[in-house]
């Protein structure tokens, strides 16, 4: 009985745990989608030209990236309570989680 | 708000981010060898976390009126400066978002889970860095035009 509750805590913490790590991706991943939507959508422009905002885009876009990482968070929550986590699976999110702050630094830096 | 206050708010805005990126390096050598965090590994990592999101967040109270008193002159002033004030505010983001899920992680991580904290270790170290961009770029940007005087 006790091991069964500690096994349960445990798994729950590992897909808290997950779930945290799943926000960390999505997150930034849902931001740069949205950026990426408005570049294309704007075009090119020349910065000098540049005239008051109307509207401070940035809000929106990282209240909805926060969200949207919340959303895969409890997803993702949800997931880990039925899988365990395989070497695989590790090796995959040290790559994402290396990956993500140099493709993020990089396309913020070329693409602002 | 007035003027005194705005630029005072951006001084702290810069120290708050400048020292965050020293409090998230803490937690990503704390947690590279996934060992279990004893109480005051814990507070580090939830102090780092709150110093980067009080950062990020004194950024985002002061923002509407940096977007009217002071992004179109930045852009006349330098458009390359400008456009990596856009970049920083990117950067930002990216750098809270990967430090709260870090700690999730951390805190939550059962004592046998070494490879969580691992991971979480190097979610930290990539918020750490995002960090010192953002504080590198935040440094030049003010140089080059700031709320006036």
């Amino acid at each position: 009985m006790t091991t069964t509750v500690v096994h349960r805590e445990s798994t729950r913490s590992s897909a808290l745990a997950l779930a945290g790590l799943a926000f960390a991706l999505a997150a930034p991943s849902s931001y740069l989608l949205q950026r990426i939507f408005e570049r294309l959508r704007g075009g090119t422009f020349d910065p000098s030209l540049i005239v008051q905002e109307p509207t401070a885009t940035f809000y929106w876009r990282f209240g909805i990236a926060s969200w949207s990482g919340g959303v895969v968070a409890i997803a993702a929550f949800a997931y880990a309570h039925r899988t365990t986590f395989t070497d695989r699976a590790r090796r995959l999110w040290t790559i994402a989680l290396i990956s993500l702050p140099l493709f993020w630094a990089f396309l913020t830096w070329r693409f602002p | 708000m007035s003027l005194t206050i705005l630029r005072l708010l951006e001084s702290w805005h810069g120290q708050l981010g400048i020292l965050a990126v020293a409090a998230l390096v803490h937690p990503a050598i704390l947690l590279r060898r996934g060992k279990v965090l004893s109480r005051g590994a814990k507070l580090a990592i939830v102090l780092a976390t709150m110093l980067v999101v009080v950062a990020f967040g004194s950024g985002v109270f002061i923002y509407d009126d940096y977007r009217e008193l002071v992004k179109r002159d930045l852009f006349k002033a330098s458009p390359t400066a400008g456009l990596l004030f856009e970049t920083k505010e990117h950067l930002g983001y990216g750098a809270m978002a990967l430090a709260v899920g870090a700690a999730v992680c951390a805190l939550a991580a059962p004592r046998k889970a070494i490879e969580l904290r691992r991971l979480s270790a190097i979610a930290f170290a990539g918020s750490a860095a995002l960090t010192l961009a953002v504080g590198v770029l935040g440094n030049w940007i003010a140089a080059v035009w700031s709320f006036p005087s």
